[in-house]
């Protein structure tokens, strides 16, 4: 293991990473409180282990490998529904997310124009959103709750997050950001 | 490959409704095919961007309304970073580690940095405040004053004798009762004012909203949106209570979404159970006593032929002429806060006992003679059995004393409450004592074999604490089938003694019920409250008859006069007013 023991550089990697992460550990457990738990979590496993951290190169997949043991604790912690993990599909996704990291994922201003998008959606549209994403809730809750049925929720997510896609691209394409 | 097969793999796994085969069917795709990992990271990329987008766009807005958004428990972005920060000592060793730390928060931090720029914005502003009343902002709780502003997501609760009034910037006021809590306020140009009343009341004064985004007030049971109507909710874990007095409000049932318009001049509850949900004219009010005194009085009675009234103050008992007002007579009792009179049946003995007292004194009215009975400390109350041989008395304590008035000895020292015993009444049988405790249970008593009969409630539910459930007055009805019990969190409760059932829950005040007498012919009940008010109910029918409005604060006791013609009421504003119930029945 080689040690990184520059502070500065310790930030600048987590920065580098945090999005891929985040990403990572909402692919995982599927609920955003807990994801934003979780990752925060890696944050300080990442401080507790100081002197511990990884050459750069391995940085990203380390903190993928502490996220992950987080999610299965988390799992295993659900008392009412534990969550049998498919280790095939675990591995599958981590390979996933190795392969992506040179990819870019959101940037601010990509996710400052997906704010100005998420505000112009209708009431209904947004609510359905806001179900789904922030609390998690599968479609045929958000269907039940809102007397529809969950394809026709499914459906309306479909189309919802074409619709903020190509918002979001608009935005990007006119300089569109956050305060304009 | 079927592309849209692998979207809905995807979408599957991502709202968790995925069966064990279909997820080995996704592992397998996704080992064996490079573009379907591609696919893979963008789509829950994109998805963790809009929770993160939703976060933003919540903080900025201040819309996190928690009857959509956020489940109870769960924590606002600024309570994370707390948490974030609150955690890190634990698993930090050292001073390089601490660094590296402070670093990471920052990186952290630069995850939600829109949270940053954007801190919630002030919506309203407290004009008024009486009493403890405390700002909620995420887990802190913070006392408050006259002036502070409150900002986007912060809630307010009030204590057991404290008032807020709360003031938007566009004129709409809420006034908020004793006891209650808002858990979040939230008001943005997207969604409008959202208020989240957990229990208490709120009296709305809601000016003109936009069109499309009227003000929603959410209880436990309903949901509320009116604008430009002023309007009083009552609202608890298992009911709530709307009465409009200006406008109108759409009023929806959560439990199955029915929904009616109240309109002003109207009332309509939620309750648990499954009756049909209708609007009923609200009763009338009565502002004008037919008398009033002014005095600290901290207790009143009648005598039994109603000639006169008594009340007792600091140190001193009066003796009123209810029809002029005139003072008749009175008794010292130097150093004595008297707040607890009953008269015994033949008018020639007044009982009365206090804050300190030295035990029970027995006034011969009329005279300087007078005996005491007992022991010191607190006396709630003192209730004369109707044939007067048995003078019962609650103290600060969970057992209570049944006296033998005519030989002023002892007999029995009953107890079975949990907690302090804080009203008593007789049955006309003589035989039969019904009392209420902070422990919230009402409890039937046989008064000749000295045991306990039955216990007819205990609480009205999980309300905020167990201080709401506390009964505060009881009566027995002159028939002697009925007991009403009053709470601390302002309902009556009607009971079957026959059946020993729950026969009715009486919802209309926004207090705790101080006070409950039944009229000598049993046709009505008065009741009450610090909310200043004095209802008169049907208690057959369990209907408000007529609400009684003139004390300028919370009310201490209320009693009819043995002609059922006169009820008089005492308050903590100083007054002692007399109605003609006659009048107000009438209406």
């Amino acid at each position: 293991v080689n040690r990184v023991v520059d502070n500065e550089k310790l930030q600048r990697l987590f920065l580098e990473h945090r999005d891929h992460l985040y990403s990572y550990i909402y692919a995982l457990v599927r609920e955003a409180n807990t994801a934003e738990d979780i990752f925060q979590e890696v944050g300080v496993r990442v401080v507790s282990k100081g002197e511990a951290v990884p050459a750069e190169s391995d940085f990203a997949a380390w903190c993928r490998g502490i996220a992950r043991n987080l999610v299965l604790h988390h799992w295993r912690a659900q008392r009412r529904n534990p969550v049998i993990p498919n280790s095939r599909l675990l591995e599958a996704l981590d390979r996933a997310y190795a392969e992506a990291e040179d990819t870019s994922a959101a940037s601010q201003p990509g996710l400052w124009a997906l704010v100005e998008c998420l505000r112009l959606l209708s009431e209904p549209a947004r609510t359905v959103v806001e179900l789904r994403y922030y609390q998690g809730k599968s479609a045929a809750a958000i269907g039940q709750r809102l007397q529809r049925s969950g394809e026709a929720i499914r459906q309306l997510l479909v189309r919802v997050r074409r619709q903020l896609a190509e918002c979001v691209r608009a935005r990007l394409a006119l300089g569109g950001n956050h305060g304009s | 490959m079927d592309r849209n097969r692998l979207a809905d793999l995807l979408a599957g796994w991502e709202e968790e409704g995925l069966s064990a085969a279909e997820r080995d069917a996704l592992a397998e795709w996704l080992e064996r095919d490079p573009e379907a990992r591609a696919q893979a990271v963008r789509r829950f990329t994109f998805s963790s961007d809009i929770a993160r987008a939703l976060r933003l766009l919540q903080i900025e807005e201040g819309t996190k309304n928690q009857s959509e958004v956020a489940s109870p428990g769960q924590r606002l972005p600024g309570n994370r970073l707390q948490l974030w920060s609150g955690r890190l000592p634990g698993g930090i060793k050292g001073l390089a580690a601490g660094l590296a730390a402070a670093l990471l928060v920052l990186a952290i931090w630069a995850l939600w940095d829109g949270a940053r720029q954007a801190p919630a914005a002030v919506i309203a502003r407290l004009e008024a405040v009486h009493g403890e009343v405390y700002q909620l902002a995420g887990t802190t709780r913070s006392l408050v004053q006259t002036g502070r502003e409150i900002r986007s997501g912060q809630g307010l609760e009030t204590g057991e004798d404290s008032t807020a009034v709360l003031a938007f910037a566009d004129g709409t006021r809420l006034q908020l009762g004793a006891d209650t809590v808002l858990a979040e306020l939230t008001d943005s140009a997207g969604r409008g004012k959202r208020i989240d009343l957990v229990e208490g009341s709120v009296l709305a004064d809601v000016t003109r909203q936009k069109p499309d985004r009227p003000m929603l007030l959410t209880t436990a049971r309903a949901e509320l949106t009116g604008q430009g109507t002023r309007f009083l909710v009552c609202s608890g874990p298992s009911a709530t209570h709307l009465e409009l007095e200006q406008g109108l409000v759409r009023l929806v049932r959560r439990d199955d979404q029915q929904a009616i318009d109240v309109e002003a001049g109207f009332y309509a509850e939620v309750a648990s159970d499954s009756e049909p949900l209708r609007s009923r004219p609200v009763p009338p009010r009565i502002r004008t006593p037919r008398l009033s005194l002014h005095g600290r009085f901290t207790s009143l009675t009648f005598s039994p032929d109603g000639e006169t009234f008594a009340t007792g103050t600091d140190g001193q008992v009066d003796l009123w002429d209810p029809d002029s007002g005139e003072h008749c007579a009175s008794h010292k009792w130097n150093g004595e806060w008297v707040h607890t009179l009953a008269f015994a049946p033949d008018g020639r003995t007044l009982a009365m006992g206090g804050k300190n007292s030295r035990g029970v004194r027995l006034w011969q009215v009329g005279t300087d003679q007078f005996v005491q009975l007992g022991s010191g400390g607190t006396i709630h109350r003192l209730a004369f059995s109707p044939d007067g041989r048995t003078l019962a008395l609650s103290r600060a304590q969970p057992s209570f004393q049944l006296w033998d008035a005519v030989q002023r000895v002892e007999r029995w020292t009953l107890s079975g409450h949990k907690g302090d015993v804080t009203n008593l009444a007789f049955g006309p049988d003589n035989q039969t004592l019904v009392s209420g405790g902070e422990d919230g249970t009402i409890k039937l008593w046989d008064v000749n074999a000295g045991r306990e009969l039955a216990t007819l409630a205990a609480g009205t539910g999980a309300e905020k604490s167990r201080k709401a459930n506390r009964v505060l007055a009881v009566a027995y009805s002159p028939d002697g089938k009925t007991v009403a019990a009053g709470f601390r969190n302002g309902t009556i409760q009607l009971w079957d003694l026959a059946a020993k059932q729950q026969r009715a829950t009486l919802r209309q005040h926004t207090g705790p019920i101080t006070a409950l007498a039944f009229a000598p012919d049993g046709k009505r009940l008065a009741s009450s409250s610090n909310d200043r008010m004095i209802k008169l109910w049907d208690p057959v029918a369990a209907v408000e008859k007529v609400t009684l409005l003139s004390h300028d604060d919370g009310i201490i006791d209320v009693a009819f006069s043995a002609d059922g013609q006169t009820l008089a009421s005492i308050g903590k504003d100083q007054k002692a007013n007399l109605w003609s119930v006659q009048d107000a029945t009438r209406r």
